[in-house]
């Protein structure tokens, strides 16, 4: 075997172990510890290591944490579902009439990324709570302050609406962009009206960005822990926050690691469904080559 | 007539992009636009179907006006130069769209959709995806959906320019037998000359949001009415120089010598004149006088064969000659003296504004 | 131990770091941290093992919030060492990194309550010497060791760490809104009249063991024998006390308003009239009648120290870890206390952090300094429980979290 030839034979798998070392480090080892964890238990601060499921069993009876479980995934399902229908409008108007703008309005949407989600959380606060702009606003005029959104899941659901609606009007504008806009001149042209148009075309093509757009909302909203903590109120702990604690101040790891491996099946399961339900041919994928 | 262009203009800015169209097309007529890219043959098209809008003039569409009417209640299909097929959706699919917006029954879908993939040969292909199918497949399915649906008119956007050269011309020969046997009218934007000559009853150049002349194909080859026609139609050899004092000889600036049919240039004044190559006759040297007019003596530089026919390229002092001459006479070698020629009647002059000028 | 939690500067994004209970990334960190000492460490250790830091380098793991960096910068110039602070969220999450390792890491420690107490147990730190740290000399009596038994091991009647700062988890309340009787209760924060206008932290240690107290004080089994033979310790809980206490807390979570996060929104709340009374540590209390002085705000707030029914307490130390033998690191350890505890000291920390000193500063201190860091209330600290371990963190946690559920 030649030099060359043994080099160029190395050259495959060489690149495909990058991305494998990749997903190996920083998710298959981290996941695997998380796993191994949730089956271990804690004693006031200590981890001890005897093999056991009572975590999954304190999960699943102790009703609290299906509770937890419940709302977030209400929570996220009403959050990315708002999301979407805010985001679709507003990345079709940038699509339409952005103009020489556009590249401006992409980027913008950055722009709340480069403020910490922390950050965010406070200044929504400032504007939700008691003493915010829009209460504060409404006690000047006279009028009685709105109790709902003060401390609720209503204030909880307009802060993760908040976060992660940049990302949903990215993902959505990046497949507006890419979808041929002329494809509606088509289905126009052969009878549909500018609504069935919509429907029969952009629509199904944009799908598979509008799923992808809504998963990313829809996952980190089911780990949610900040927006819960700091708008939540008193009935407004979520799943992620409630993980969060066993971390934290309750140094119940092996619990909070179970909590962690349930939400990272139910988040699988979640994509699964959506995933199952789509025919990635019908929205246009074409990442399958001609096959 | 069935489709009526009356005084059409459009707007962008302060360009007017088309400029006081006026034309009409009959039932039954294929029609070429032909032009250069960006002389607004395709905003035209786009105005007939309604994705655009005219800022002045009217459409009409069988007797009715369509100005205002937006592109699904025109009742047009249009077929696209990238075919813009709907991608998530199969040929048979892809193929029925029209029908369902009709509202058709489907047993009545079913059959056109069966008629459409038998005359345009795509059996087999029903159930694939766009992205699955050669160009040229692409190309029939586009124009299945664009018969499918038994439109008043079908509009074609340059829909041959992503094919290769031998399926364009078997796609010409189809698409011209189709428009012949439904009977609508076709109307063809192109930039490619052949194409519109090898399909069309007539012929409407664009140039600048305006026709320059809408007449048959045959009239527009062989008796162009300005000298943009005769430079962008068909393949010309071009001579520039100055009437003579009778007004049927031309002195041009490379030094031949041309004779008039008939005087109608103005003495003295500038004029254009186009000899297309196939006019050019090309005889040995030494047959007959080699000097005088419509005779030019010059020297074979290149010969390119193109099958049935061979094109040479012709050394005349400083410029070049073309003439395309069948293979069945005689054949010259490069190098080869020879005594080009040609009869006066073969001559297309224009005065300085381009207009016919004898 | 809260002063992290307190920020006079009034800067938001550092106060929602919230006290004892950090944000996911931290925590994520945390537990990996724990499993990779749990595991793979294990047999790593050895040979992986941190250099020694050098002499010259003298290594804390503490609050943030003590942190003065001209005093810090004095002492390293004098005494030619390069101080290298970590920082910690809360006691668990020091007693870990103590735990896996740490005591090689780290030469000066924080903690606080009866933390000092369990990490003397496990040998996670070592005695002092209250002769080399003659700022010791100063401390308000009830924090000498003769009064303060909590930094002082049973068996040998050595000292194992040196108080720091102080406070309590009493009840702050608007004046105007709550009469100071019922203040004085810890049924305050569980008085319907109230609902609404309430407000608790959103930690879960101290609001399972103050609504503890009340439990015990309700069933009469406060002063009654203990199952563990000890006196009432409101983190050593019966299991019928915990029922108590979960009932309580989702009675009293529809008179809540919100569980603050920082320091900063309860101090919002209360000055807006949102929230009447909630139990802080007193530092946002501090904050307000800064602001009352200064004219910016004409509410008047109170804070109960102690309630009637019993509060919870904490005293700040610093530690030395046991990985520091006798010997020049011991010596300059122990100048690092002496320098953090001396009287000068400890009036910047005050004014810094916003909490009381267990150093007597009084020759220091305005009298109206004196009264807003209750320097003349040291005397109350007995009467307190100080900051523990809850007995059962899993039991406790439970607690916590059907309590959120319901």
């Amino acid at each position: 075997m030649t030099r060359r030839n043994f080099a160029s034979r190395a050259a495959g798998p060489l690149l495909l172990g990058v991305p494998t070392l990749f997903l190996l480090a920083l998710f298959v080892v981290p996941l695997a510890s998380m796993v191994v964890l949730s089956f271990w238990r804690t004693e006031n601060y200590h981890i001890v290591q005897d093999w056991n499921v009572g975590n999954y069993v304190t999960l699943a009876t102790g009703g609290a944490y299906v509770t937890f479980l419940i709302r977030s995934l209400v929570m996220a399902t009403v959050v990315s579902v708002v999301s979407v229908a805010v985001a679709w409008p507003v990345s079709y108007a940038i699509i339409l009439y952005g103009g020489r703008y556009r590249l401006l309005f992409t980027l913008a949407f950055a722009v709340p990324f480069l403020t910490g989600e922390v950050l965010r959380v406070i200044a929504l606060q400032g504007l939700l709570g008691p003493l915010g702009l829009i209460n504060g606003v409404l006690m000047a005029l006279g009028a009685a302050p709105l109790r709902f959104i003060m401390y609720t899941n209503v204030a909880s659901a307009i802060g993760l609406v908040y976060l992660y609606l940049p990302i949903v009007v990215t993902v959505i504008y990046l497949s507006l962009l890419n979808f041929d806009a002329r494809l509606i001149d088509a289905a126009k042209i052969f009878g549909a009206s500018p609504l069935r148009a919509f429907f029969e075309v952009t629509w199904p093509l944009n799908l598979f960005g509008t799923l992808i757009g809504f998963a990313l909302c829809f996952i980190p909203c089911l780990s949610a822990t900040l927006a819960p903590r700091f708008l939540g109120g008193p009935n407004g702990t979520l799943y992620g926050m409630a993980m969060a604690q066993q971390f934290g101040e309750s140094g119940t790891w092996a619990l909070g690691a179970a909590m962690g491996v349930v939400l990272f099946l139910t988040s699988i399961l979640a994509v699964l469904a959506i995933g199952m339900r789509v025919n990635l041919r019908r929205t246009g994928f074409t990442g399958f080559g001609r096959g | 007539m069935y489709i009526t262009l009356d005084g059409v203009s459009r707007q962008y800015g302060s360009v007017w992009a088309i400029d006081r169209v006026t034309m009409g097309i009959a039932r039954n007529e294929f029609v070429s636009l032909l032009g250069p890219s960006g002389s607004g043959k395709t905003t035209l098209l786009r105005i007939i179907a309604g994705l655009e809008r005219p800022s002045q003039g009217r459409v009409l569409i069988d007797g009715v006006d369509v100005t205002e009417l937006p592109p699904h209640k025109r009742g047009v299909a249009m077929v696209f130069q990238e075919f813009l097929l709907f991608p998530h959706r199969t040929v048979w699919e892809n193929l029925a769209f029209p029908l369902r917006m009709l509202k058709l029954p489907a047993a009545e879908i079913e059959e056109r959709v069966r008629w459409v993939v038998g005359i345009l040969s795509l059996g087999g292909l029903e159930k694939r995806y766009p992205n699955q199918l050669s160009g040229g497949q692409q190309q029939r399915v586009a124009l299945g959906r664009g018969l499918v649906g038994r439109p008043k008119a079908l509009l074609l956007d340059e829909p041959l320019a992503n094919l290769d050269r031998e399926l364009r011309q078997e796609m010409e020969v189809e698409i011209r037998r189709h428009q012949t046997a439904l009977g609508i009218p076709f109307i063809y934007v192109t930039h490619n000359q052949e194409e519109a000559l090898s399909m069309s009853d007539r012929i409407a150049v664009v140039r600048r949001g305006r026709i320059e002349d809408f007449a048959a194909r045959t009239e527009i080859y062989d008796r162009p009415k300005t000298a943009f026609i005769a430079q962008f139609v068909g393949r010309s050899n071009r001579f520039e120089g100055t009437a003579d004092a009778g007004g049927n000889r031309l002195a041009t600036r490379c030094g031949a010598r041309l004779a008039l049919p008939a005087p109608g240039l103005t003495p003295g004044s500038p004029a254009l004149a186009f000899i297309k190559n196939e006019k050019l006759r090309l005889d040995a040297a030494g047959t007959g006088a080699a000097s005088g007019p419509n005779r030019i003596a010059c020297t074979v530089k290149d010969v390119i064969l193109r099958g049935a026919y061979a094109d040479y390229i012709l050394a005349f002092g400083e410029r070049e000659l073309n003439a395309s001459r069948p293979r069945s006479e005689r054949s010259f070698l490069a190098g080869e003296p020879v005594l080009a020629s040609f009869a006066p009647g073969d001559i297309d002059v224009f005065d300085e504004k381009g207009e016919q000028a004898a | 131990m809260k002063p992290h939690g307190f920020n006079p500067a009034g800067n938001r994004l550092s106060a929602t770091q919230a006290p004892r209970g950090p944000g996911g990334g931290v925590n994520r960190r945390q537990m990996l941290k724990t499993l990779a000492a749990g595991t793979a460490m294990a047999v790593a250790a050895p040979y992986i093992r941190p250099a020694s830091a050098a002499a010259s380098s003298l290594r804390a793991l503490m609050w943030e919030g003590y942190l003065l960096p001209e005093v810090i910068a004095a002492f390293e110039e004098k005494h030619k060492v390069t101080f290298a602070p970590t920082f910690f969220d809360g006691n668990s999450e020091a007693y870990n990194k103590l735990r896996v390792g740490g005591t090689k890491d780290f030469d000066l420690v924080q903690a606080d309550g009866f933390w000092p107490s369990l990490y003397f147990r496990e040998k996670l730190i070592r005695t002092v010497d209250y002769a080399k740290i003659p700022s010791t000399q100063e401390l308000f009596p009830v924090f000498k060791p003769d009064q303060y038994k909590l930094l002082t091991d049973d068996a040998t009647g050595v000292q194992f760490g040196v108080p720091f700062c102080w406070g309590s988890y009493g009840i702050t309340y608007n004046t105007a809104q709550m009469p100071a009787e019922k203040a004085a209760s810890i049924e305050c924060l569980f008085d319907p009249a109230f609902g609404g206008k309430l407000s608790t932290s959103a930690r879960f240690e101290e609001n399972i063991a103050l609504t503890g107290i009340l439990v015990a004080t309700r069933m009469g089994t406060k002063d009654k024998p203990r199952p563990d033979g000890k006196s009432f310790n409101p983190y050593v809980l019966t299991d019928e006390e915990l029922d108590g206490v979960e009932k309580l807390l989702i009675e009293q979570k529809k008179l809540l308003l919100t569980r603050y996060q920082d320091n900063a929104t309860l101090a919002q709340l209360l000055e807006s009239g949102a929230v009447v009374a909630a139990p802080e540590f007193a530092q946002v209390y501090r904050q307000l009648l800064n602001k009352q002085a200064k004219g910016e705000i004409d509410t008047t707030f109170a804070h109960t120290l102690v309630p009637k029914e019993g509060g919870l307490g904490w005293v700040d130390t610093w530690l030395v870890s046991s990985g520091v033998a006798d010997g020049a690191k011991f010596d300059v350890c122990q100048s690092f206390i002496d320098t953090m505890t001396s009287k000068e000291t400890m009036k910047k920390i005050a004014m810094a952090s916003g909490c009381s000193t267990t150093i007597d500063i009084r020759s220091l201190s305005t009298p109206e300094e004196q009264k807003l860091y209750l320097m003349d209330r040291t005397g109350e600290l007995a009467s307190m429980y100080m900051f523990d371990q809850p007995s059962s963190t899993e039991k406790w946690e439970r607690v916590w979290s059907r309590m959120q559920a319901a």
